[in-house]
This record gives structure tokens, C-alpha cells and sequence, in this order.
């Protein structure tokens, strides 16, 4: 039996929200045979979520230059070709570093992936913005089917 | 001697709303100019208070800061707790003091391994350590893991708080997550004393400075929640009266706000607080500082990752203590009457102390709130730590080599930039 993980990413800032919003709506959808969790910018703790777990999804907001609300879908390896945010990170950590991390100890998990909401405002205890409510549907919808499929 | 001059900038982007940097500006061999601007206080967060209720503080004040959310909360209960003249009880004590002591064992083993040690070990990155060094990153991550269980216990980490409220907690962990978390603890304590052996061991350069240390103080306990402010030159106060002694001063070449007690910068953190509570550690952690082979109290910043390392231990030591014959209370807090009042709270966090004001109306709505973070108070620290550790050092380096020490010397500090994306530049101009 697969056991798989899916974790939302955030923080309370606005459309930082989104990772926690999708974590939501899958409770509300049901997935039997998944964990799913919350985080609030984890760091370094993310790689504790990968134990125990054949597949992890991670949902989180990005800035990427598109469109508010706009999805991503991206593989390990998509990931771990993006540049690392810093050489030396004097606060938390990404999660390309995290991944980058957990390749170096050995202790990714056997699948991963992501999806990615582009983020519009991220005011500080604001909610999500409209648009971006919209995606979370969308990348609900898209990850159940996923799963549904394996 | 070739004599050079240098103009460094080190852009590290602070937080949404501001933009910290260290310029460095070097004519003719002698330091012209030397700012540094690397933390805003909250001023957001203070404003977004105004008007909420008393209750809903200790859940905004987490979003303050991603990596030490437990020590907002409880700088925030302490102040509001003090205005409505609560006392809570001793369960709340004890449990608030393990969840503390949690939060100092992840942010400490996180700047230990992914930031302080690649310095010392010849690597640019945590990553690239990791790379060659998997143990020891692997048991920093073991032990930072440890604390953050230790947080999930008591309800910290979650997306909706369900952890601290004014006068306790809303919840009691059930034994039997106790009693499993606690024999982890234990048979994880032979791990954290070869970390403390392993941070001494690295070689540290020698840079003793004088500089002025500030802690809190208790009488029976080494200070993570509660007690005085002290002083190594010998200031003893109530929280409350921090205010009559440490001050913001707009510095003339900078846009920032020095915080400066009774006119001069000082440190606040693990190795002040090291430094000024020497006789409140628990015996076994107090025989492992004696075999770093380090003096204390110590002058040199470096002893800073030691400092840390030996804050984990205690940190293992005293949870495993605070935890044996768990059970749950009654009643997990006390009940609260709001009054119009102004209350002052000051706590340890991982990096320092942190220190709330909050002014509060006859409904229990937040009228006023000012909070000093320890990063803030650290700025002026720093920038003469990094003049004389630049002396000390030489400047007759290669730019990359000045930054490379500049940021040495910050780190030190552990100094909470931000949540957001950060990086370090150098752009070196000649003139």
C-alpha cells in the first residue's frame, strides 16, 4: 500500500495561504490512504515529513513571474534544477535547499512532486485573494485525480 | 603596503517591507564608513494589533517570526498576563518552559549546522557540508527534529494555534505521548553531548572583545521565560522598566534605530546569556562547559556556536527533567479578567531577549503594543563588533575575503532577517 503524504506549505500572509487552502479543501474532498498536513514555513523541518512516506506532494505559492493564480506542476528533478536562493542563508530554509538537503543525506523520498500557485498579494494575516482561491480548486481537483489514477 | 580603497556592499534583503545591507567603505587604509541595517522591528504587527482582543494576540504575534513563533507567543502572555495580574499556575510554568525549550533546541541546532558551521569547515553552503560531512548534518537534523516534536506536543507548529493562551494552554498533551516523547529525549542525550564535544573542537579564530552582555535572570533557573534583566556592568531591573534604561537612537549615518542601554550598544543571546548565568546550569551540562577547554565568561563572539551547542544540552537535560511523572492537570489555565492596564513582558528567544509592551483598554482590546526583538537590539552590537573584528583582521584583503568575514562576524549573531527569499551579494566599487 503506498503511502503517500501530502503537505501544504505557507504562511498567513494573504496568498501565502494557498498550500494550507488546497490542504483544506482535500480534507473536505476525502482521500483515503493519505496524510495530509499543514506546515507554516517549515524550513529544515520539512525534511522530517519525508520519513516514512513513498510519496510526497508538496503544495505551496511561488513567485515565478506569472500570472496570479496560475499552476505549476513540477517534478524532483524540475526542482532541483533551480537556482538555491542563497549560498549562505542566514534565516530558514527553501525548499530547493531542503531538497537539496535531503539528497545530500540520503533521505528523499522514492517520488515527489510539487504544485506551484503563483501569488498575487501576500500582505501580512491578509486572506488569499480571489484568484487564487479559484486555483485551489483547481489543484485539488488535479491532485486527487492524480491519485485516484494510482 | 598597497593601500586600497574599497566600497563593499552586502545587500541582505530584510523582510517585505524594508531592505537591510552592510556598506563598507574603505579610503586610504582606514574604515570611512561602516552601516549596517539588517532588522526592522515589527512595526507592521504592532499596528495590526491595535484594537484586536487581548485573546487573539498570542495568535497573531507567531506570524512575527517563522523560526521562533513560541517565543512571540510567550513575551506576549508574560506582558498581557502581567497587566491583568494573572498568576499561572505551576503546570502552566513547567510546560510552558519545555515548549520554550523546544523552539531553542531547533533554531540552535539549525544556525549550528546550516549556518555556522560550513564557515568554519571550508564550505559555502550546508549543502555542499552535507555533502562530506552527512553525519554530522544528519544528527543536527535528528536533534532539531527532537525539537520540534517537542513543539508539536504542546501544540506549537500548527497552522490554527491551538497551543498557548493567556493564562496557560488550551489543551494538555496525553500521557502517553509524553512518556514516548521523553525516552527519545533521553536516548538521544548521548547524540547532544557529542555535538557540544564537536563545536568545541572547531577552530575558532581568537578575537576578544569587550562588550556589555544582557540577559535575564532567575533566581534558581537558567532564564528562558521569566526573570530580571541584568547586566554584566551590573544593571539589575524589573521588565517593566526597561524603557527608563534602553532606548532607540536614530544613528546620524543610518535610517536605522539603535537600541542602546544607558548609551551603549550591548549583546543579548546565547553567549550573554551564557556569560551572566554560569551558576544556573544543571550539573551535567555545567561539566561539559568546564571540558570545552574555553574560559568563561568568554570575550570572543566566536564561542558563540559553543554557547548554542551548550544551550541544546540544557535544553535536553531539563525537558527530560520538566516531563518526568507527566500527568494531565485539572485544568490546563487560569481564567483571565481583562483590565485596563499596561503590561511588560520579557522571555528568551532562541536569539536573545524579547521584550513586549501592551497597553490595554477596559474591553480587552490592544491600544498600544511596542515589541523589541533581540535581532534589533543587537544592530549596534554588531556594526562595532565588525569595526574592531575588521582591524583585527586586516583589510589589506581581496573584497571576497572581507565579505566572506564580514558575514562571519554577523552570523555570530544569529540575527533573524526574515522569512522571505534572502541573499548575499557583493558588488565592490573602487574609489
Amino acid at each position: 500500500m503506498t503511502r503517500v503524504r501530502i503537505i501544504g506549505i505557507g504562511s498567513a500572509a494573504g496568498d501565502d495561504r494557498a498550500g494550507w487552502l488546497v490542504v483544506e479543501r482535500l480534507d473536505r474532498i476525502g482521500m483515503p490512504g493519505c496524510e495530509t498536513v499543514a506546515l507554516d514555513r517549515p524550513g529544515l523541518a520539512l525534511l522530517h515529513y519525508f520519513a516514512d512516506a513513498d510519496a510526497v506532494i508538496l503544495i505551496d505559492a511561488m513567485r515565478g513571474g506569472g500570472a496570479p493564480g496560475s499552476v505549476r506542476r513540477f517534478t524532483l528533478d524540475d526542482l532541483l534544477s533551480l537556482p538555491t536562493t542563497s549560498t549562505v542563508s542566514v534565516h530558514g530554509l527553501g525548499i530547493v535547499e531542503a531538497l537539496w538537503l535531503a539528497e545530500r543525506l540520503d533521505c528523499l523520498p522514492p517520488r515527489l512532486w510539487l504544485y506551484a500557485i503563483e501569488a498575487g498579494a501576500v500582505d501580512a494575516q491578509s486572506p488569499a485573494g480571489a484568484v487564487v482561491l479559484e486555483s485551489i480548486e483547481r489543484v485539488a481537483a488535479l491532485i486527487a485525480a492524480e491519485l485516484s489514477k494510482s | 603596503m598597497t593601500e586600497r580603497n574599497v566600497s563593499i556592499r552586502v545587500p541582505i534583503l530584510a523582510r517585505v517591507e524594508g531592505e537591510g545591507a552592510l556598506d563598507l567603505a574603505i579610503r586610504a587604509g582606514h574604515i570611512e564608513e561602516l552601516r549596517l541595517r539588517i532588522y526592522e522591528p515589527p512595526r507592521l504587527f504592532e499596528k495590526l494589533l491595535e484594537g484586536r482582543s487581548y485573546a487573539e494576540v498570542p495568535d497573531i504575534v507567531p506570524r512575527i517570526c517563522g523560526i521562533c513563533p513560541v517565543a512571540y507567543q510567550m513575551s506576549a502572555v508574560n506582558a498581557l498576563e502581567s497587566a491583568f495580574g494573572v498568576d499561572v499556575d505551576d503546570w502552566v510554568r513547567a510546560m510552558r518552559r519545555v515548549l520554550y525549550l523546544g523552539e531553542w533546541i531547533e533554531s540552535h541546532c539549525l544556525h549550528i549546522h546550516m549556518l555556522a558551521a560550513p564557515d568554519y569547515f571550508g564550505y559555502g553552503n550546508a549543502i555542499d557540508m552535507a555533502g562530506d560531512h552527512p553525519e554530522v548534518v544528519k544528527r543536527g537534523l535528528m536533534l532539531h527534529g527532537l525539537g520540534n516534536e517537542i513543539m508539536s506536543l504542546l501544540g506549537a507548529r500548527a497552522v490554527h494555534p491551538v497551543g498557548v493562551r493567556v493564562g496557560g494552554f488550551h489543551h494538555a498533551p496525553p500521557e502517553d505521548a509524553v512518556t514516548a516523547l521523553r525516552a527519545r529525549l533521553r536516548a538521544a542525550l548521548p547524540q547532544v553531548k557529542a555535538l557540544v564535544r564537536w563545536t568545541a573542537s572547531v577552530p575558532f579564530p581568537g578575537d576578544e572583545q569587550d562588550f556589555l552582555c544582557v540577559s535575564l535572570r532567575h533566581p534558581i533557573d537558567y532564564p528562558v521565560a521569566e526573570g530580571r534583566i541584568v547586566s554584566s556592568a551590573g544593571l539589575d531591573i524589573g521588565v517593566e522598566e526597561y524603557e527608563a534604561h534602553f532606548a532607540e537612537h536614530q544613528v546620524a549615518h543610518s535610517t536605522a534605530l539603535y537600541s542602546l542601554l544607558h548609551g551603549k550598544p550591548y549583546l543579548v543571546g546565547p553567549l550573554a546569556r551564557l556569560n551572566l548565568n554560569l551558576d544556573r546550569l544543571p550539573a551535567s551540562t555545567r561539566a561539559l562547559l568546564d571540558e570545552t577547554g574555553i574560559e568563561w565568561p568568554s570575550r570572543n563572539m566566536f564561542h558563540s556556536m559553543v554557547a548554542r551547542a551548550i544551550e541544546v544540552h540544557l535544553a535536553f537535560v531539563e525537558t527530560i527533567r520538566l516531563l518526568e511523572d507527566y500527568a494531565r492537570p485539572q485544568r490546563t489555565y487560569t481564567e483571565v479578567s481583562p483590565r485596563a492596564a499596561t503590561g511588560y513582558g520579557a522571555t528568551e528567544a532562541p536569539r536573545g531577549i524579547l521584550w513586549h509592551r501592551y497597553d490595554v483598554g477596559v474591553e480587552g482590546a490592544i491600544k498600544y503594543a511596542r515589541i523589541v526583538p533581540p535581532t534589533s537590539q543587537n544592530q549596534a552590537r554588531i556594526e562595532e563588533d565588525l569595526h574592531q573584528s575588521l582591524r583585527a583582521f586586516g583589510i589589506d584583503h581581496d573584497d571576497d575575503a572581507l565579505r566572506l568575514h564580514c558575514e562571519k562576524v554577523i552570523r555570530n549573531y544569529d540575527p533573524c532577517i526574515s522569512c522571505s527569499t534572502h541573499f548575499l551579494r557583493l558588488t565592490a566599487a573602487r574609489r
